[in-house]
């Protein structure tokens, strides 16, 4: 296991660094090709969503790790001291969180369903559960970045959703997706898993 | 190691491309800066008071410090011009859920300033930091009304 910093960006940490590390080791050359690349077009569809320039600085800051790696000259000591150096993964999880917020826009009709439970309406939820500083994700936040990225995650619980034998329950997010990482989830906090 | 911008580079860089806008495209009714070009991380900031309140006709000056972690911290801001308001306090700190708990990087100086315009036409009693403001803009908003006006004459023109 691979613990992370308990502040409430660890889900996007954990799940960027586990996308790093699948991309450098166990990913197919064309699966690394795909992901850059909808990395690479992501700012062009952040701008032409209604963001601004200024996600401009998230993006490179995401883009330099990502294009080391499709390049073929990143070690794994390089990528720990990238996710080591706090100002370099703040720009990393913004930039998650990003992604996450442009996904429930462009699919506002359908994720209100399952937002409007909190009160909240998709462009609330976007500005205060999504791309506040600090927030934590949930299932909604977790299904908007896989399904941007097409990639799926597995998610490892710890806490009450636990079966009645004591052994944790774990989910794929989409469900039947091929994980690219295994996150363990106790309340309120994510760590990344290793098998 | 490879080599990256550190974020104090980036916080300047930022806060250059936010000056470069403001300039570009000025939001309605309210201007920023810094106060002295050697300091990038301090500004100064002057709002109008907006027409369909109280406030109208008053020019508002404000303190902006941004902190070394910017955009990733909110900056500070609060009213250098007394006002009369129940959500500014009297030291013209100002209780606003977007310089606190639902900051983001997202947001922009302009943006925060237009949050503030429109906090000066819709205040928010429920949330106060000047309780006795709010009790008197829940109940008697004539006299709310009255004396937002007379401090804006006062203090603000």
């Amino acid at each position: 296991m691979r613990t992370t910093r308990p502040d409430g960006n660890c889900f996007y940490r954990g799940f960027a660094f586990g996308l790093c590390e699948w991309l450098m080791t166990l990913a197919e050359p064309e699966d690394v090709t795909r992901v850059v690349s909808v990395f690479e077009a992501s700012k062009a569809d952040l701008l032409a969503a209604g963001f601004d320039e200024f996600i401009d600085d998230f993006w490179a800051m995401t883009m330099a790790p990502l294009r080391a790696i499709k390049g073929g000259n990143y070690s794994h000591d390089d990528l720990l001291a990238c996710f080591r150096d706090q100002e370099r993964t703040e720009y990393i999880v913004q930039f998650m969180r990003f992604l996450v917020s442009l996904h429930l826009a462009k699919n506002a009709d359908f994720f209100q369903f399952f937002i409007e439970g909190s009160g909240l309406s998709v462009d609330e939820f976007r500005r205060i559960e999504v791309e506040a500083v600090g927030r934590d994700a949930d299932h909604v936040q977790i299904t908007a970045l896989t399904a941007y990225l097409d990639l799926a995650v597995r998610v490892v619980y710890l806490d009450q959703s636990t079966t009645a034998d004591g052994a944790a329950s774990e989910i794929v997010i989409p469900d039947g997706g091929r994980p690219v990482c295994t996150l363990l989830y106790r309340p309120g906090h994510y760590d990344v898993l290793y098998e | 190691m490879k080599p990256h911008l550190s974020t104090h580079t980036m916080a300047l860089r930022r806060i250059q491309k936010e000056l470069q806008d403001l300039a570009k495209d000025p939001p309605a009714n309210c201007s920023a800066g810094p106060r002295d070009e050697s300091d990038l991380y301090r500004w100064q900031a002057t709002l109008v008071g907006p027409e369909d309140s109280p406030y109208a006709g008053g020019v508002f000056t404000l303190d902006i410090l941004f902190p070394t972690d910017y955009p990733f911290k909110p900056p500070k801001i609060q009213f250098t011009t007394k006002i009369y308001h129940p959500n500014v306090n009297s030291n013209g700190g100002i209780c606003l859920d977007i310089l606190k708990s639902q900051w983001s990087p997202a947001l922009t100086i302009s943006k925060v300033l237009l949050s503030i315009c429109s906090l000066l036409t819709d205040p928010n009693p429920d949330d106060p930091l000047v309780a006795s403001i709010a009790d008197v803009y829940k109940t008697n908003r004539a006299k709310y009304d009255q004396t937002a006006r007379e401090w804006t004459t006062k203090y603000a023109m």
